[in-house]
């Protein structure tokens, strides 16, 4: 199809603002901004004064906070609940972002995700697996990765046997759809055992995705392997420009293709289950975000890699505050991502004529 | 010093090989065309010297060196490939695209500096597409593209260049820029390794020529003493005539396939309104 290939890339190419570090620079301040903004959001109302007077106290509070000792109405709020939920939101957004961006330049393809390859189906089946031996958290996070990563993985072999070594966008679609259904008939599977008074409502709540229940421990048990996978991709960040051309064409200019792409695979997958972890199923930031970040800053993965991170983080903080703060009662987030996520989708299918290359 | 290949045998297949007993040699600041019919063996010989395919039997040496011995970034810089056009699955600049030629100059989680950057800019401009450092690859016609694509392989600064087609699927004014570009980059100290479907580009590029034929024949040598009419004749299946033609107190050579008569339609007396 080069003539539908010539028409898309004109068409990207009007739209390529190409944004550089100084629309790194003004994204990340604007997530900072409105992750301060949204310690006020929420049913307990603070205004900006009290809000400004509660950050001010903050390090008497943190100190309380961590000897156990009594805190006030507004700071128990802001820094017991509001800020871990705001952190995970950074953090869990951030990454799935990153993921996401990594998985498309790695597959060659902007219209993959965490979810579509299935990794956040094969992570939500190792989590609730952990969960159904009532398992520490720690063995529900590493659940979770090795269930993401073997979902990955057979969707990487499948589609790339089935290609004959070029992973097109249909197989490899197809192939992360059938993996997503297997995963989600696993997860039907370990409901249906679960103790219905126990634990089946822990995994239902876990599965539809939410951040209400996020405390500090569990930011302590994202924070390393979501640090760790993210410094390793940032760092391949020129890589995975290379990785994103023709295998032979990579392999020409000097790079062991094949190390690296389980590199990405391992290190994105990594980051995005741990999420699926603590977080639950939150679907669709992983493709929006970095298709949306790719029309502003180009796709270099200098600039694109770290921009999806920023995105997706400041993006979950929003979706979050609509979650607590647009209804009188508490909305799954995962629906939202959802809700918006999956035009999103249509319109991009829509933009591409329902193929791409 | 020299790209040596000896005893040469490869393929898919285990039992159909592709290429048998192939020998033959590029030394250091040489031109050599690779002429022959589709399906004879030029891109998979290609391959090899890449080291994308595992030889079954013989060797590829570098400076006496096995390729087969050598990392992919080492062979990277000893050897760059210009693959045919095609598609980017990304819009990237033709800057960032020409950047790419520096990887295996890097270390794995290292990033392009100022001095790579220079060296891309370097290379931008020996191709002539310097002022489209900034467009994307997608906005580009087919020829400034393939510009692109020698402009990295320029940048990877390799001691052998293997281009595979380089004029194909251009129109023929872009045919004629690239090989421009492609003869004044014969001048430099890189050799160079061409495949191309026209014969009369080996009488353009004046180089030495390997013809390859089925039944895993193959000739080389001088351009001048290797191509005769036969054996473009039993290479091709079609009737060649080779003549010096005088211009401008020069003799251009050139390389015409003899095309069946088509009788009377373009006949223009008959066109007459």
């Amino acid at each position: 199809m080069p003539q539908a290939e010539r028409a898309t890339g004109q068409r990207q190419a009007k739209s390529a603002v190409r944004l550089g570090g100084y629309g790194l620079l003004a994204l990340a301040l604007l997530a900072l901004a409105v992750a301060t903004v949204s310690l006020a959001v929420g049913r307990f109302s603070i205004d900006v004064p009290l809000l400004l007077s509660t950050l001010v106290q903050s390090p008497s509070a943190i100190g309380h906070l961590i000897r156990g000792e009594a805190l006030g109405n507004e700071e128990l709020v802001v820094f017991k609940m509001r800020l871990p939920r705001i952190l995970a939101a950074l953090i869990i957004g951030g990454a799935m972002g990153m993921a996401g961006a990594a998985f498309q330049g790695m597959f060659r393809n902007p219209m993959v995700s965490p979810d579509l390859l299935g990794a956040t189906w094969g992570a939500g089946f190792g989590a609730a697996c952990a969960m159904l031996f009532s398992l520490p958290m720690a063995v529900i996070t590493g659940s979770a990765f090795l269930g993401g990563l073997v979902a990955v993985l057979l969707t990487y072999i499948f589609s790339s046997t089935l290609g004959r070594g070029s992973a097109n966008i249909t197989t490899l679609v197809l192939t992360g759809v059938v993996i997503s259904a297997l995963f989600q008939a696993l997860i039907s599977i370990t409901k249906y055992v679960a103790d219905p008074y126990s634990q089946l409502p822990g995994i239902t709540f876990f599965l539809m995705g939410g951040l209400s229940g996020i405390t500090w421990n569990d930011i302590a048990f994202i924070l390393a392997p979501v640090l760790a996978g993210s410094v390793v991709l940032y760092s391949l960040r020129w890589r995975i420009n290379i990785l994103s051309l023709d295998d032979d064409e990579s392999r020409s200019l000097g790079m062991d293709t094949q190390k690296v792409r389980i590199l990405v695979i391992v290190c994105a997958t990594l980051i995005s289950a741990v999420c699926v972890a603590v977080s639950g199923m939150i679907g669709w930031v992983g493709l929006v975000i970095p298709h949306l970040m790719r029309m502003v800053f180009g796709p270099d993965y200098r600039r694109l890699l770290p921009a999806s991170f920023l995105a997706g983080a400041l993006y979950l903080v929003l979706m979050d505050d609509i979650a607590r703060g647009m209804f009188s009662m508490e909305i799954p987030i995962g629906i939202l991502t959802a809700l918006v996520g999956a035009p999103v989708f249509l319109f991009l299918l829509f933009r591409y004529k329902g193929g791409w290359r | 010093m020299a790209l040596v290949v000896e005893g040469l045998c490869c393929g898919y297949a285990e039992d159909k090989p592709i290429i048998k007993n192939l020998d033959f040699s590029l030394g250091a600041g040489k031109v050599t065309t690779v002429l022959g019919p589709n399906g004879v063996g030029k891109t998979t010989l290609f391959k090899a010297i890449l080291g994308f395919l595992q030889p079954r039997t013989g060797s590829i040496t570098i400076d006496g060196k096995a390729i087969a011995a050598m990392g992919r970034a080492e062979l990277a810089r000893a050897i760059a490939y210009v693959p045919q056009i095609q598609s980017m699955p990304f819009a990237y600049t033709v800057e960032e695209t020409v950047l790419m030629g520096r990887a295996p100059h890097l270390k794995l989680l290292e990033q392009p500096r100022s001095k790579d950057c220079a060296a891309a800019l370097h290379a931008m401009e020996l191709m002539g597409i310097d002022h489209l450092a900034k467009k994307t690859c997608t906005e580009i016609s087919g020829g400034e593209r393939q510009m692109v694509f020698i402009a990295r392989a320029l940048a990877q600064e390799p001691q052998y260049f293997v281009m595979d087609e380089p004029t194909a699927s251009l129109d023929f004014g872009n045919q004629v820029h690239v090989l421009e570009r492609i003869i004044d980059l014969t001048q430099g100290k890189t050799g160079m390794l061409i495949s191309t479907h026209d014969p009369s580009q080996a009488f353009t590029l004046k180089s030495d020529v390997l013809v390859m034929q089925h039944g895993y024949r193959c000739c080389s040598g001088y351009y001048r003493d290797v191509l005769t009419e036969e054996l473009m004749h039993q290479t091709y299946g079609v009737e060649v005539i080779i003549r010096s033609i005088p211009y401008a107190a020069k003799q251009i050579e050139c390389c015409m396939a003899l095309i069946k008569e088509t009788g009377h339609r373009h006949i223009r007396d008959s066109v007459q309104e």
